[in-house]
């Protein structure tokens, strides 16, 4: 698995160089785009809306729509000029408790893993924090964004989570109206829920249209291998090795 | 906690490289075009680890019950590979421990199953065995072995004739043999000298210079290596562009002129900070010391640009 990250967490006089690695993965089944008559892969060309001419790569700039059909065209020196300085750290700010932060706040986890000459500062801070209940936010630099994280120690390792800042989150459009309930009914209502409660187990629940769609797919690949390599010879590294020797020890005989 | 519970060995390495000799002193395998790993096996399961301590079972699922071949607790070191066209292919294996999707993984390893091929016992029921000698490690890890499958394999060994067994391994295009000292032990985390590559195909490494963008989505990668403190032109490699690693190249910071003075065909090239290792595959050097079949193996995170310089045979 590669990193995605590689950085190192502040904590008081230590650095702790770690690597983050992707914590959860979109198993979405992808297809591919083909022309219907040979089954070739289609191709996307760019093409200029007025003239009508394919336009490469290098003559394309970036423009910023500020009025219908005005653009302010962005040069790579204007986005330079933004660009927030790299800073690999990852500054912790404070330690807060870990329900006081709402989880629509939490964007993507991450694994932190150690790297090298960090295991033991690792190990301090995910101990220390685990045994206070506490959990650390702080600030990094990933890729060309700022980013506010949460680290989270757990029984194995930290995750790091990536979280939005308050501006990107968004109001509800219109709040509920809250009628008037009874007591009996607010009674039955938490009867009813304590009588469906159970753990969770994430494991019971499965994508079952992906499922389906997986063992169609299985179904027709199967279908074709077999018309199309009929007759492969299948060869083991158990036969490569011993056909190897066998054919030294012959070689020997024959001196 | 013991070495099985703990999980962290780090495997002792080759530390010397030869041309191909005879000695009765050695056993001769064939080198195994895989990625290195450690199995810890017991009646409970399986655990794949390879040299960085990864682990590997979520890229090879098919390996999950290799412990059904052995009759105890051991930790075997060894060689995970996929066979295609009759050989190991290292660039398949590449392809599947870069996989995270779990159904193209299944499909994968359909297709194209790994195999774990064992050639060292490490830990023996409740104690390590990596004080015997090599001989006895042999001997103990046949012992182990119940069976041999298309998934899991003990890797064979030549007594030595090194010199015939490595003519037959080149006259196959495999990647070459090691020797291996019979009465040397095992020691975690070295180079040993008692562990020598004799080798066919040969691996070197480069420092990425920049990137030439040709048709059909292939790109020749320029590569350079130093000498004497300063970068020389080394040629190039071809890489598709839709790969992992080509994106991390063309994304590097862009220079204006080439780091070093470059023959013809380098018009179009686009020049990146050098910054990023590769290691390049070939089978030999031809007189002008150029590569023969180069193929572009990985970037390696683990070796500074610095370190790659350009070695005196050529």
């Amino acid at each position: 698995m590669a990193v995605s990250h590689r950085g190192a967490i502040s904590f008081g006089l230590v650095h702790i160089p770690i690597g983050l690695y992707t914590a959860t993965q979109d198993n979405d089944i992808h297809f591919n785009q083909l022309c219907k008559e040979d089954g070739s892969r289609i191709k996307y060309k760019k093409i200029c809306s007025k003239c009508g001419k394919e336009v490469s790569n290098e003559d394309i700039v970036k423009g910023f729509e500020y009025e219908k059909d005005k653009y302010v065209i962005l040069t790579d020196e204007d986005f330079e000029k933004a660009k927030t300085e790299k800073d690999r750290t990852i500054h912790i700010l404070h330690f807060t408790d870990l329900n006081s932060i709402p989880p629509i706040y939490f964007e993507k986890t991450y694994h932190a893993i150690p790297e090298s000459g960090g295991d033991k500062a690792f190990e301090l801070l995910r101990r220390a924090m685990k045994e206070e209940n506490k959990i650390a936010v702080a600030k990094t630099v990933m890729g060309t964004k700022e980013k506010l994280l949460a680290l989270i120690p757990t029984d194995t390792g930290i995750l790091v989570e990536t979280m939005f800042f308050a501006d990107e989150l968004k109001e509800a459009p219109k709040e509920p109206a809250k009628p008037a309930v009874s007591d009996a009914e607010i009674q039955m209502a938490k009867a009813l829920i304590n009588a469906m409660a159970q753990p969770f187990e994430p494991e019971k629940y499965h994508d079952e249209y992906r499922a389906r769609l997986w063992d169609i797919i299985n179904r027709k690949i199967h279908g074709k291998e077999f018309v199309i390599e009929p007759d492969e010879i299948k060869v083991d590294v158990v036969n490569l090795m011993d056909a190897l020797k066998q054919s030294l020890e012959q070689v020997g005989a024959k001196q | 906690m013991s070495m099985f519970e703990e999980k962290n060995i780090k495997p002792m390495l080759i530390g010397a490289e030869s041309e191909p000799f005879d000695s009765a002193d050695f056993i001769f395998e064939l080198k195994l075009d895989g990625e290195r790993c450690i199995a810890y096996l017991d009646e409970n399961g399986t655990e794949l680890r390879n040299k960085r301590n990864i682990k590997m079972l979520p890229k090879v699922p098919e390996l999950k019950d290799l412990h059904i071949h052995v009759n105890c607790r051991c930790i075997l070191d060894g060689e995970l590979i996929i066979i295609k066209d009759g050989k190991p292919d290292f660039f398949e294996i590449q392809r599947r421990s870069l996989m995270s999707n779990p159904l193209k993984i299944e499909l994968a390893s359909r297709q194209y199953p790994a195999c774990f091929t064992a050639f060292d016992i490490l830990y023996h029921v409740d104690r390590p065995v990596n004080d015997l000698p090599l001989m006895e490690r042999k001997k103990l890890l046949e012992s182990v072995i119940k069976k041999e499958s298309p998934l899991f394999a003990q890797s064979r060994y030549i007594e030595e004739k090194g010199i015939a067994f490595y003519e037959l391994v080149e006259k196959q295009s495999l990647e070459g043999i090691v020797a291996k000292r019979k009465d040397s032990k095992y020691y975690f985390d070295k180079r040993t000298k008692d562990w020598i590559k004799i080798k066919y195909l040969q691996d070197d490494d480069f420092v990425v210079c920049g990137y030439i963008i040709k048709e059909n989505n292939v790109n020749s990668i320029v590569l350079g290596q130093y000498k004497d403190g300063s970068l020389v032109y080394k040629g190039h490699v071809t890489l598709g562009v839709s790969s992992e690693d080509f994106r991390e190249i063309a994304s590097q910071k862009k220079l204006e002129s080439p780091p070093f003075k470059v023959p013809t065909g380098n018009e179009n090239a686009v020049w990146v900070e050098p910054v990023l290792v590769c290691t390049v595959r070939y089978m030999m050097k031809t007189q002008s010391g150029g590569m023969r079949h180069p193929v572009f193996k990985g970037l390696r995170r683990d070796k500074a640009p610095e370190e790659c310089v350009e070695s005196a045979d050529k």
